[in-house]
């Protein structure tokens, strides 16, 4: 990777790929630093993007160079950070969603349109009809139909 | 002056910065191709050294 260090400006100067590092991950990483160093930034940003890093410190060539590694492992930081997020972005919907659900009051989670039924009710009512036979339910009728086409 | 690339720096985020630090210097900006031009004028003297460079920060600070 290209670099310029101007020792004299305390400054060091180098060319990011834009189609390995987008700009997005770039404002992100300078904003890092922001509180370390002066970032001014420049280029193209659909081919390269020229990164100023100047120290707010005196700085020797060696720190320079060290401030531009540190540079672009945040940028790799970043850029894995965004795929993770990328690729887990359906579970965490989920989880968050499942969170919300489990937040809300109980007497909203039992409230339904069907008829509620006690626990105190008698288990062989079946108020809600559906302890009937197949054979009850759909046995006869055929029976009936066969008679019919007779 | 400062220079900021219309591609990397919005107008919106400099006018902000113009405006966070108006007690501080006078601005004013103009354009020229693909740059904002920012040119700062009455710039507390304490501050002289570093004040260019921290608008700078400023500036990007505000894309977040």
């Amino acid at each position: 990777m290209k670099s310029k260090i101007n020792q004299k400006e305390n400054q060091i100067v180098f060319y990011l790929n834009s189609k390995i590092y987008p700009l997005e991950a770039t404002y992100s990483t300078a904003y890092v630093f922001l509180d370390r160093v002066f970032v001014y930034l420049d280029g193209d940003p659909a081919k390269e993007i020229m990164v100023f890093l100047k120290g707010k410190e005196k700085l020797n060539k060696t720190q320079l160079e060290n401030l531009q590694g540190e540079f672009q492992n945040e940028l790799l930081n970043y850029l894995l950070r965004v795929e993770i997020a990328k690729r887990n972005q359906k579970v965490r919907n989920f989880i968050v969603g499942t969170a919300l659900v489990s937040a809300l009051p109980t007497e909203l989670l039992t409230q339904s349109s069907q008829p509620e039924i006690s626990e105190t009710a008698d288990w062989q009512k079946d108020p809600l009809g559906i302890a009937i036979p197949w054979e009850e339910k759909y046995g006869k009728k055929k029976r009936k139909t066969k008679k019919k086409s007779k | 002056m400062i220079n900021f690339n219309k591609k990397i720096y919005s107008l919106k985020s400099i006018k902000k910065a113009m405006k966070d630090y108006s007690h501080l210097a006078d601005f004013k900006i103009g354009q020229k191709k693909n740059y904002f031009l920012v040119k700062i004028t009455k710039i507390k003297p304490e501050l002289k050294d570093i004040f260019q460079d921290e608008f700078s920060n400023y500036v990007l600070s505000l894309h977040q």
